[in-house]
């Protein structure tokens, strides 16, 4: 009926599409369980003081691996502590009992190292040390510090019972030959108050160290143990001293290893511990020998005398002693004890701290086996005497400090000692005998030279304070050092007879000669002499200075034989000998040179040390002649006289003009020396002058050399010597011929006639006119030569007119050559030729002047030749 | 009057978007031999599995960790909320802003979206027509955006080892997230557009 009807089918079952919103509702819900599964138990914990907790940021750390967070901080109810919501991981669910334990660690940094380094970035956290047994529980009490370490690592863990902690704490090592092999993990006060318990790890390795009799004692710090014969200082490990620590050490290792937990004491130091190697030493019945007393090796403690027991039969003296274990070395088949008894003697007063001490045993190491049973010798064995040595005779004005037995040093070493000493026959001196042993002797040379090497030698001068004093044993026994001298020919030719004589000098420097003897520099040193009129400060020891370096030494400095001067003996490096030779100018270059002028000031010293110790600073200007050794150099008294060297002359003026003290003396324009002083005489009719003529100046100490005053002069034409307005008079000097002379009489003109360079001519004329010293000479009123001097002739008839003509104008001067005055204005009235002027320059118009013409085709004029001028 | 391609006897490709005649249901498209279907088959209902599923993988994508960034041993892991809440706490509101749009704000509104086409469809409801479609091509092209966060974990995942440095490693959150992403972009893609009309052209008595 129904055929075209739809068939309407309708599926029940949903569409396989919707699978998917149910398996994107199982994935989604299984995430989220998981998420949400690891979320953990909430618990609380209480903390003090919520400083370096953080909500969400602080965590819970089991040995390292997080195991919760901080979630939430409250304060508690009662406002005192701080509650802290802790989000524990499940797992931990199980260890959450009552013996659960939480604790803040935060960063610690102490002497002993750095704890938490790692909570300095991440912030502090919170350390859980889960709980085995117990109640479950959800709200815990924070530790104060961190429990002791679980027991549960392999190793030993032993208890150590002191009476005071003494600076070992939690993280002190345990050292066992200084190795470390554990550490102590707690330390607490027992229960009853009177001990403290130190809780002690020993790494696995090191276990078997560890016996039931082990001896612990404490090595922490520095141990000063000071009493009479000694200090002690005992130190542990550096790390030991600033940690603190714990040594021990097992005496007897057949003893049965010791167990966990178990309990031994930590003695307070390293004697307390008794600690050592128990020998056998048997006595002679009558020793006295004590408990207590030390056993010594070199000096050095190795161990104590434990027990004294005397045997039956009263002839032995049967003790134990306890030996350092460090010194079981020591402890051989062949070694040596003896009671060492304290003796007082002057030569051996090193010993006292032995009297005061008291007996000691001393062992002297041997070899062979090792043996832990002695016997004890008698007596001491003889002590090592020198062997057959040099002997040495030393003769000496006073024996000093030097006594039996004082050492022989040979740059400080020991090698040889006095034996005796005596006086002579005639009670003058005391002769010393001494001993080089066998193997030095050959150090012993015929020149060496002794000194008294006893005491402090201190020598102060400006370049510091020198201390010397041989060795300190020395210093206090007195003792006898020599040294050897470099050999001279001389003396290696001399070879050491036996019982050879030395003297014995109080002193190095005396021994050395100042130094001089073994200063190497010396020995090859280029020796100079200087001589000085007097020393000044200059000493042994101040420096040679070239160009402010020290190229020398002052060796000494001797008053001269006859008293008139001194001799500086200096030497100089051979590294700078070169530097010397004759032109070589040395002076003293002490203290400071202050020159002063109008034209200069000049202020000088040497080095600071020279300003205030003296010294010889030398220039040498020129190559000269190389110097033999011994060369004898003026020491001037400064640079300045150094370099002019000066030569004392006298020259007497007639009073008149006025010269001054430091006025120079000039030579052609040249300063070649000094007006030192001046002197009145004669009534005040003339004056002396000393003058010192630099080196370039010594010419003119001649016969025949003229000085005069050279003062300015103001005229119309100009100003004569300008600088003489400022600076004074000086003296001009001409030189002469003839022997060296040191006296002379000056004048206050000019020479007339002055032989200068070029053409020097002598005009005669009626009248002087109005010329002067330097008017000038025309020729075509080209100056060519100016008038020197003028004098009256003999006569008095005529002018004699000295000229000069520059050497490159002397050809126009001819033997016929007219000369004739310009000076002024000349005028030719005449009556029918008018009135004539002449007139040639102006200049001559004022300052006259000269002026010539030349006639060609005549002979050239020579000097000295007479010209005539008929009319003014 | 309006029309509809179905009411002239057309039907579309759905691959190659050739119109061909209504012809029984077996018919397949004479170009590229697909199925031709009047609309997209049993599309209300994957929209809504689809859909369904995306609320579904939303829920552990917002609640668990997306992203862990360490950083000298320092850092936790954190859900997209709290990265935004960091993001603000640093000051950097732009960037909450984004992140916040792309993670959470968008793919709500997406699922709301959705929801209201559907029920529209269902219920034959038939006001804001309009509104509705441009509704759905906005779900439809926002929807890429929110695989922002899962690039950004991908990425960052892969580039910031630096060991104890910095490190980021993605959690399940990224993947339940994706996740949710991946189903809302496909409801979106199943749905229908043309069944909004349908019903009101069905109202109007034009469907043949």
């Amino acid at each position: 009926m129904t055929d075209h009807d739809p068939i309407i089918t309708r599926r029940h079952l949903p569409s396989a599409i919707w699978f998917l919103p149910l398996l994107a509702a199982i994935i989604a819900g299984w995430l989220v369980y998981k998420n949400y599964d690891g979320k953990g138990i909430v618990i609380e914990v209480i903390f003090d003081s919520a400083a370096g907790l953080e909500a969400n940021k602080t965590k819970v750390f089991y040995r390292g691996l997080p195991t919760g967070v901080v979630k939430e901080l409250k304060i508690d109810n009662d406002l005192r502590r701080i509650k802290a919501l802790i989000e524990m991981v499940p797992q931990t669910e199980k260890t959450l009992t009552d013996q659960a334990q939480f604790w803040l660690v935060k960063p610690q940094v102490s002497l002993s190292g750095v704890r938490g380094l790692e909570t300095l970035l991440s912030g502090s956290y919170i350390s859980f040390q889960p709980g085995k047994k117990g109640q479950h529980k959800r709200s815990f009490e924070a530790l104060d510090q961190p429990p002791p370490p679980i027991k549960n690592a392999s190793g030993l863990y032993i208890t150590l019972t002191a009476d005071s902690a003494r600076s070992v704490y939690q993280g002190a090592k345990v050292y066992f030959r200084d190795i470390d092999v554990g550490e102590v993990l707690s330390h607490a006060l027992a229960a009853d108050g009177k001990k403290v318990l130190i809780e002690t790890y020993i790494e696995p390795r090191f276990t078997y160290l560890i016996k039931e009799n082990t001896r612990f004692w404490n090595a922490s710090g520095i141990k000063v143990k000071a009493d009479l014969p000694k200090i002690d200082i005992q130190i542990g490990s550096l790390a030991s001293i600033i940690a603190g620590g714990i040594h021990f050490s097992t005496p007897d290792e057949t003893a049965a290893p010791a167990s966990n937990s178990q309990i031994l004491p930590l003695y307070d130091d390293y004697e307390a511990a008794q600690d050592g190697i128990e020998i056998q030493l048997r006595f002679p019945g009558a020793t006295e020998l004590r408990e207590g007393a030390n056993v010594l090796s070199r000096g050095i403690q190795i161990g104590r005398v434990k027990q004294v027991t005397l045997t039956d039969d009263f002839k032995h003296l049967d003790s134990i002693l306890l030996i350092d274990p460090r010194a079981q070395d020591l402890l051989k088949e062949g070694s040596r004890f003896w009671l060492q008894k304290p003796e007082l003697s002057l030569e051996h007063l090193d010993q006292l701290g032995a009297l005061l001490r008291g007996s000691h045993i001393e062992v002297e190491p041997g070899q062979g086996s090792a043996q832990r049973s002695f016997t004890a010798l008698q007596i001491a064995p003889a002590k090592r005497q020198l062997s057959q040595g040099k002997a040495v005779e030393l003769r000496t004005d006073q024996l000093g400090s030097i006594s039996k037995g004082s050492p022989v040093l040979y740059r400080q070493l020991p090698v040889g000692e006095v034996i005796n000493y005596e006086l002579d026959a005639k009670g003058e001196q005391v002769i010393i005998h001494a001993a080089i042993e066998q193997r030095y002797s050959h150090l012993l040379q015929s020149n060496s030279r002794f000194w008294n090497a006893s005491g402090i030698d201190l020598t102060a001068n400006i370049d510091g304070i020198e201390l010397r004093t041989e060795s300190a044993a020395a210093l206090f026994r007195g003792g006898i050092a020599f040294f050897n001298p470099p050999q001279t020919k001389k003396a290696a030719t001399k070879a050491i007879t036996k019982g050879t004589v030395y003297s014995l000098y109080s002193d190095y420097h005396q021994a050395s000669q100042q130094g001089a003897l073994t200063d190497q520099r010396f020995q090859n040193a280029f020796k100079i002499r200087l001589h000085s009129l007097e020393s000044g400060s200059l000493t042994a020891g101040d420096p040679i200075l070239y160009k402010q370096i020290t190229v020398g030494e002052i060796a000494q400095t001797v008053l001269n034989k006859d008293g008139k001067g001194v001799t500086v003996y200096a030497f100089i490096d051979p590294a700078y000998s070169h530097l010397i030779n004759e032109g070589s100018r040395f002076w003293n270059a002490s203290g400071i040179k202050a020159d002063f002028s109008l034209q200069k000031l000049s202020i000088r010293s040497e080095s600071i040390k020279t300003l205030i110790s003296g010294g010889i600073a030398f220039e040498t200007d020129y190559p000269g002649a190389t110097i033999k050794p011994n060369h004898l150099f003026t020491l001037y008294q400064d640079r300045t006289s150094s370099q002019q060297q000066p030569l004392g002359i006298q020259v007497t003026f007639p009073a008149g003009k006025n010269i001054q003290p430091n006025s120079d003396v000039r030579y052609k324009g040249q300063t070649v020396g000094q007006v030192m002083d001046v002197a009145v005489i004669h009534d005040g009719e003339a004056l002396r002058v000393n003058i010192d003529l630099f080196r370039d100046g010594h010419f003119l100490a001649r016969k025949n050399s003229l000085f005069w005053v050279v003062a300015p002069a103001i005229r119309l034409s100009g100003i004569e010597h300008p600088s003489g307005i400022l600076t004074g008079n000086y003296i001009e000097a001409l030189s002469g011929e003839g022997p060296a002379t040191f006296s002379f009489s000056g004048s206050h003109k000019a020479p007339i006639f002055q032989n200068q360079t070029g053409l020097n001519l002598i005009i005669r004329a009626p009248t002087l006119g109005s010329l002067f010293n330097g008017s000038p000479l025309f020729y075509r009123q080209v100056p060519v030569g100016s008038v020197t001097g003028y004098d009256l002739t003999n006569n008095g008839n005529s002018v004699e007119i000295y000229v000069n003509i520059k050497p490159e104008y002397a050809l126009f001067v001819r033997s016929n050559s007219q000369f004739r005055n310009v000076s002024g204005v000349k005028m030719d009235i005449s009556l029918f030729g008018g009135i004539n002027v002449k007139a040639d320059s102006l200049e001559t118009i004022i300052g006259g002047g000269l002026s010539f013409t030349s006639p060609a085709d005549s002979a050239a004029a020579k000097s000295g030749d007479i010209f005539n001028i008929d009319e003014m | 009057m309006q029309h509809s391609a179905l009411t002239k006897g057309i039907i579309l490709c759905h691959r190659c978007e050739k119109p061909a005649p209504v012809a029984d249901d077996k018919s397949t498209c004479p170009r590229c031999g697909t199925r031709l279907h009047r609309r997209k088959p049993h599309s209300i209902a994957y929209t809504w599995s689809l859909l369904l599923a995306s609320i579904i993988m939303l829920v552990p994508a917002n609640l668990l960790p997306i992203m862990t960034f360490r950083s000298l041993g320092q850092g936790d892991p954190a859900t997209i909320m709290q990265g935004v809440m960091q993001l603000l706490e640093h000051g950097m509101l732009g960037i909450a802003f984004v992140v916040l749009a792309a993670s959470i704000i968008i793919p709500i509104l997406k699922i709301v979206g959705l929801i209201i086409l559907l029920l529209t469809v269902q219920f034959g409801w038939t006001t804001n027509m309009r509104q509705k479609m441009l509704m759905y091509h906005f779900v439809e092209w926002i929807g890429r955006w929110s695989m922002l966060d899962i690039f950004v974990v991908a990425i960052l995942a892969a580039i910031v080892q630096l060991g104890n440095l910095a490190s980021v490693t993605g959690n399940t959150g990224a993947t339940a997230f994706a996740a949710a992403v991946i189903f809302t972009m496909l409801a979106a893609n199943c749905f229908d557009t043309r069944l909004i009309w349908d019903k009101h052209l069905e109202q109007l008595e034009v469907f043949p």
